[in-house]
């Protein structure tokens, strides 16, 4: 078995385990963010889409490639590769989408410092403050945004007449360790914004949350986003069990 | 008294039973056996140590171990066994791939390029090995004895293994009149401009064999012959009279190279001249449009000045390193692991350290690859890209020394001579468990099929000599079926009468050969096949197509094409069964086993026994410019790529309706389907890598405005933090 097969098998299994042992012992104790007045567009369509489209190709593409290392320790072949290419250049083109769309709100501000000092994901205090995206998600952000990149060039220049055999086995090494980390990562990310998030699912399915959820996780962006429809009229949505 | 002596005892005794009696025979043996034994208790040890050559210059020792005079009577060719022995443990030497096949012990290893017991009458071409490969027979299990195998196969051997193989039971083996042919180690090592292998197997095709590896080198001629001599006739108490003395083995000396003590010289460098590999391991191209042999260019190593033995190496045990990765001769010894393509060229990473990690060496260059995913040099063999013949849209044919006895001018040769040859066929090797390049044969055979017992058993085939089937159905084979070819009947070729095959038939000259004192002269002559008495009306006779200019030339004088339309098969089968009645028997060709039904139409089924025998393709490797995928990826993976959708010839004898081709895939176990859609993907890949790097750029520029912005917001926040300075 090689290093590669082990560390992935230890990287994704914690990061599954560590996503349980939160749940249990942070997610679940903390209190209920209650439903609020207002229903607030967290995401519009076309954010959902590009969610759904990053999801879907992010979990193509992991499932091919660690099916194959985990599997037999070697490198994919047949259906498995043809699949795992092809919905490697959309996710890539999506995750470029992503890029534009959500740069702006993933900017570091000073708020994210004190949301990082006082460990927000390991608080059940849950009001912390964060914008639209907290520091968490920022980081997510930012880390995957350069592995995306890596994982594409990589990709890209094996195919050029470019490297030889050493940089062939050298991108094809920063490839898998670079897909390993994503993954890793983005284990991390999809609890973080569903299960230890209640709402978080829903938020991304349907596009708004109620505005306690607003409040709880994403105080400062829900008073801002809350202020905005007030002014644009709308009326306090019915409650729905749903947030 | 050891067991080397017991032997030559036991070998003396039986030899002197029928020419003096009991009696005398025992006591000569015992008198013998004292100084034979007291002879091999002097070996020396050879240690080796020096890249020094030594001068083999050393008295010569005879067939029973006793010293070689020019004053002996007869005069007797000297062994090699017990001439080197003294300082080359024999009966290691013997445990080599050259020699060591029919050892039940020793392990088959990777499938090799087997013997064809070949015949163009009959049809038949059936791959024979001592060894468990795939798909081939052993000798025993067609009927050939070790006797006729070195008669058939002589030709090509190095001596011992077979050829020392005499207790095995056969009527018409002649061991105590020809000798032993024990292994020539002239015929690898010598490096003497004037030995002469064809010589060797003059001599072997008069049942010389006890004089074959004497006969080849310049110290000495050999006349007379074995095959003409009675049953009893004892070699080492030479001819009884002046008459039988005229027909007997005689060796010939050249005094001059006997020095004063008795020793000669002989030039036998410890690697091997490639120009003795060359005898048996050459390969051509033949068919419509081949290129002459020397229109043609030698292995890309050889040219760089490396020999055979730089990476075929060996020592004593002649255990000769084949190059495959994984060869169990070589696991954890870097020195002998990377002999191999890839471990010469890339180095060997299981080698914990030291130079054999980095490649390169005797001076390999290490490949670049350039733009080659990492992922060919898992699933494929380095021979895939660089060797052999490059594909085409078929395979081709090729003829080997082995199988066609390339080195022997005669009838045999020609582009329809059996077995059908193709190459390169890229098959999944189980081996190794890469996709690598083979030569195949689909065998050919008349056999009589014993069904099997139980239910689900298989049929169990029963391969048929050519000389057994031709004779049991002779009148079939001589029939005129004019709706597939113009035949004459009487020109029809006899097979062998020993089941010789049809390349240079040692076992049909040497019982020809009436007249040992004529054999000498006549031995090229006597050579040639018995069984092509005719052969310009043969060729004509079987040839319906016009051949190529340069065989039209050769017309009639080369191997017929195999005449066997359906009508004939179907004749001889009913001949068959009408002989030996209440016996069923069938003809395998084209990968199927043909037999008639009920009806007495002609009926094919795939059976395993019919499936195709094939080896690994080591050479000839091309230039890195010729190997597959340096212009194109699509070389391989577009939709005409010859690797994935290249047509395999199922070349046969016999035209009775089988495929006539199989694609290449099929021997890869891939999925057509995949291929195309693979190759459909090369149709976008272009666009594909413009989307990627835009792609890239837009993702790189997005990190670098951000990069920057964030650099610059630190260095705000870094200003806002400072101890603001001294205020004027």
């Amino acid at each position: 078995m090689s290093l590669f097969q082990i560390c992935s098998m230890v990287g994704i299994g914690g990061a599954v385990g560590v996503c349980l042992i939160h749940y249990v012992l942070v997610a679940r104790r903390m209190p209920h963010p209650g439903h609020g007045q207002r229903r607030l567009l967290r995401y519009n369509l076309w954010e959902r889409f590009l969610h759904v489209v990053l999801l879907a190709t992010f979990l193509v593409l992991a499932v091919t490639s660690f099916w194959a290392s985990i599997g037999w320790g070697g490198p994919m072949a047949g259906y498995t590769l043809m699949i795992h290419t092809t919905c490697g250049a959309v996710f890539a083109v999506a995750v470029a989408a992503m890029l534009v769309t959500w740069a702006a709100d993933h900017a570091f501000a000073d708020h994210d410092c004190q949301w990082l000092k006082a460990c927000g994901c390991c608080s059940t205090r849950g009001d912390l403050p964060a914008g639209r995206f907290n520091a968490s998600d920022k980081v997510y952000f930012w880390l995957a945004a350069p592995l995306v990149l890596v994982l594409l060039l990589t990709m890209l220049l094996s195919m050029v007449p470019v490297l030889g055999t050493a940089g062939q086995y050298l991108m094809y090494d920063l490839h898998r360790w670079s897909a390993l980390v994503l993954v890793i990562a983005t284990i991390w990310h999809a609890y973080q914004t569903t299960l230890a998030k209640p709402g978080g699912l829903t938020a991304i399915t349907r596009g708004r949350v109620s505005s306690g959820w607003a409040r709880r996780f994403h105080p400062l962006w829900g008073a801002r986003a809350e202020a905005e429809t007030a002014d644009a009229g709308d009326s306090p949505a019915e409650e729905t069990s749903a947030d | 008294m050891n067991r080397h002596a017991k032997r030559r005892t036991a070998a003396g005794l039986g030899l002197r039973l029928g020419a003096a009696g009991v009696v005398a025979g025992l006591v000569l043996a015992a008198v013998l056996a004292v100084p034979a034994a007291e002879k091999a208790e002097k070996k020396v040890a050879h240690i080796p140590g020096s890249r020094f050559t030594y001068i083999h210059r050393l008295p010569l020792a005879g067939p029973e171990g006793n010293p070689i005079t020019l004053k002996d009577d007869p005069v007797l060719p000297f062994s090699y066994r017990h001439s080197c022995t003294k300082c080359h443990d024999y009966d290691v030497v013997r445990t080599g791939w050259h020699f060591n096949a029919p050892d039940a012990d020793v392990p088959p290893g990777r499938p090799g390029q087997p013997w064809f017991w070949a015949d163009q009458t009959t049809g038949t071409a059936i791959p024979l090995s001592y060894r468990a490969w795939p798909n081939c027979w052993r000798p025993d299990e067609v009927g050939m004895s070790t006797w006729t195998f070195v008669l058939n196969f002589g030709r090509h051997l190095p001596g011992g293994g077979p050829g020392e193989k005499t207790d095995v039971k056969d009527k018409a083996a002649r061991w105590l009149v020809s000798g032993k042919l024990e292994i020539n180690c002239g015929s690898c090592h010598s490096g003497d401009p004037a030995y002469d292998q064809v010589e060797n197997f003059l001599q072997v095709a008069r049942q010389n064999l006890m004089w074959a590896a004497t006969a080849s080198t310049s110290l000495a001629t050999v006349t007379g012959a074995a095959a003409g001599m009675p049953p009893f006739y004892d070699p080492i108490m030479g001819p009884e009279d002046e008459k039988a003395a005229e027909k007997a083995p005689a060796v010939h000396y050249d005094a001059s190279r006997f020095g004063d003590k008795g020793a000669v010289f002989l030039d036998l460098p410890s690697e091997p001249p490639d120009r003795r590999c060359y005898f048996c391991h050459s390969t051509a191209q033949v068919g419509d449009g081949s290129p002459e042999v020397w229109q043609t260019d030698e292995d890309v190593h050889m040219l760089s000045g490396l020999t055979c033995t730089d990476c075929h190496r060996h020592g004593l045990d002649h255990n000769v390193i084949r190059g495959y990765e994984g060869e169990p001769l070589a696991e954890g010894k870097p020195h002998l692991a990377t002999l191999t393509c890839r471990g010469c060229h890339l180095g060997d990473e299981s080698a914990e350290a030291g130079p054999h990690t980095m490649g390169s060496r005797l001076g390999a260059p290490v490949p670049a690859h350039v733009g080659l995913p990492t992922i060919h040099l898992e699933k494929l063999a380095c021979t895939t890209c660089h060797a052999g013949l490059v594909p085409g849209e078929r395979t081709k044919r090729v003829q080997t020394s082995m199988a066609h006895a390339l080195e022997f001018q005669g009838p045999h040769r020609g582009r329809h001579a059996l077995p059908y040859i193709v190459e390169p066929v890229f098959v999944h090797r189980d081996y190794d468990g890469t996709i690598g390049p083979v030569r195949m044969v689909w065998p050919a055979f008349w056999a009589r099929i014993v069904p099997g017992e139980g239910e689900g058993a298989g049929d169990t085939l029963k391969p048929m000599g050519p000389s057994e089937v031709f004779a049991m159905a002779e009148d079939a084979f001589k029939a005129n079926y004019e709706a597939e070819a113009p035949t004459k009947a009487e020109a029809a070729p006899k097979p062998a009468e020993t089941e010789a095959a049809p390349a240079p038939a040692a076992g049909e000259a040497a019982e020809g050969a009436d007249d040992p004192a004529d054999a000498a002269p006549a031995a090229p002559e006597a050579a040639k096949p018995a069984e092509a008495e005719e052969p310009a009306d043969a060729a004509k006779a079987a040839e319906p197509e016009k051949p190529a200019v340069a065989e039209d030339e050769l017309e009639g004088l080369t191997a017929p094409k195999p005449n066997l339309p359906p009508a004939k098969v179907k004749a001889v089968l009913a001949a068959l069964a009408a002989k030996e009645k209440g016996t069923a028997f069938g003809y395998v060709c084209a990968g199927r086993l043909h037999r008639l039904d009920e009806s007495g139409n002609l009926a094919a089924a795939e059976h395993p026994r019919a499936e195709p025998v094939s080896w690994p393709i080591g050479h000839n490797v091309r230039p890195a410019e010729y190997a597959l995928g340096a212009t194109a990826c699509t070389e391989c993976h577009g939709f005409s790529a010859p690797m994935a959708v290249g047509e395999v010839e199922v070349a046969s004898p016999a035209h009775l309706g089988d495929p006539a081709t199989e694609p290449m895939y099929a021997f890869q176990g891939r999925d057509p389907m995949q291929l195309k859609a693979w190759a459909m993907s090369y149709l976008f890949r272009p666009m594909f890598k413009v989307v990627g790097f835009a792609t890239a750029a837009v993702i790189a520029a997005f990190l670098l405005a951000y990069l920057v912005r964030g650099m610059v917001g630190v260095a705000r926040w870094a200003a806002r933090k400072a101890p603001s300075g001294p205020t004027v």
